[in-house]
């Protein structure tokens, strides 16, 4: 069974359709990395799959859960990393990770060895808003795959990381991690590289959907133009 | 349940801790207004309705201010969705949302009601306190259930600023 199917998937917001007629499949273990200009609707995407977002249309299956009806039987299975790292800006890397981990039911000890992971351990117990975006982006990072995840739904995870942080977190959340992973990029390069399936959406329709050995940079560079 | 209620009720307090945006604000507010009350009465002393009418309407518009902040940190922050992505009941937002707003009211009348004897109450603190608690933790359970469903209920929307006062208002009425 797929780890993802979606079939003919519409979203829309009010009368603009974010989403349409968006067909894939993705087998367990395999990465899928979406790419598309700025409002194709990849966010969109994983927001639907993350069940954040109700499908408007079409059918959804996620961990073999029907969306949005079995969503509850997916939550806890994914872990979503956004362009909003989901923590809280007063509350120091430890208590917002530890606040996750209540509500994952994982122990404190993953807490504690995640933040060494991502070398965050050192300025643990600082509020977020007194650390750089790039420290912030490796606790939401350790936030995301906290419940070891099945799927992992990453919009853009390397946005604020410097080269040194990217190879720190790719344990987490690279190939390495052997997570199934649907990746938003717009990086042809880094992206046809992590990908097993590429799709390209271009105002919310797949304009490319393929295996990555047969898509080159140049067909990627045209959803953008 | 109890569990994430616990996680979040921590939460909770500790970014208040940190912030001090709502209790403080709360607190000033009501104690001021008995200020402006025992200056625009020109009496040190009033009794009966008036006294009541005063301190609930105060404690009303004082809790309004927290009430208004409720979800503001999970709207803004992301903390809504980080909260659906987990797998526990949602109703243990609404129940810790529902005692933090008791704890804030709690700390709001620890300053407010001294304050309000203080400037206008005739009798003691301390002879009038017997008869004031029952009224006081009643009226606190219903202001902190009503007040995070009506919090819960503004907070996505661009007019939550007037919409929760006036549907805590209604829903006080």
């Amino acid at each position: 069974m797929p780890a993802v199917e979606v079939e003919r998937l519409a979203r829309r917001y009010g009368e603009r359709e974010a989403l349409s007629e968006v067909s894939l499949s993705l087998q367990e273990g395999q990465t899928l990395v979406v790419f598309g200009p700025n409002g194709a609707g990849k966010t969109t995407l994983l927001r639907v799959l993350a069940t954040l977002l109700r499908p408007h249309g079409g059918s959804v299956r996620v961990l073999g859960a029907r969306l949005p009806d079995e969503a509850w039987a997916v939550r806890g299975r994914l872990g979503l990393l956004g362009h909003e790292p989901l923590l809280y800006r007063e509350l120091t890397a430890y208590e917002n990770l530890r606040y996750h981990a209540r509500l994952h039911d994982v122990g404190d000890q993953r807490v504690h060895e995640l933040l060494e992971l991502v070398r965050m351990d050192g300025r643990s117990r600082e509020p977020l808003r007194t650390l750089s975006r790039g420290m912030v982006q490796r606790v939401a990072v350790a936030r995301t795959v906290l419940h070891a995840p099945e799927l992992l739904l990453l919009d853009e995870p390397h946005a604020n990381l410097d080269p040194a942080a990217v190879e720190l977190v790719a344990p987490l959340i690279g190939s390495a991690s052997g997570r199934t992973r649907v990746i938003c990029s717009h990086d042809p390069s880094g992206g046809l590289a992590e990908a097993d399936v590429v799709l390209g959406l271009r105002g919310g329709r797949a304009t490319l959907l393929r295996r990555a050995a047969e898509v080159d940079r140049a067909e990627i560079a045209e959803l953008y133009r | 349940m109890r569990r994430t209620v616990g996680a979040l009720l921590r939460k909770e307090l500790l970014v208040e801790l940190r912030t001090l945006e709502s209790v403080p604000g709360m607190s000033l507010f009501a104690v001021t207004t008995f200020v402006v009350f025992h200056f625009a009465l020109n009496r040190n002393v009033v009794e009966g309705d008036l006294a009541a009418g005063i301190l609930w309407v105060t404690l009303l518009f004082a809790a309004i201010l927290g009430i208004n902040r409720l979800f503001v940190a999970d709207a803004e922050e992301g903390g809504f969705d980080g909260f659906l992505l987990a797998p526990v009941d949602r109703t243990a937002m609404l129940v810790a949302k529902a005692l933090t707003l008791l704890a804030y009211l709690v700390v709001l009348e620890l300053v407010a009601v001294p304050a309000f004897a203080l400037l206008l109450l005739g009798p003691s603190l301390g002879q009038a306190l017997p008869g004031l608690l029952a009224p006081l933790a009643l009226g606190d359970l219903g202001v902190a259930a009503i007040g995070t469903l009506v919090a819960a209920l503004a907070v996505r929307t661009r007019a939550r600023d007037l919409l929760g006062p006036l549907a805590a208002d209604a829903g006080a009425l």
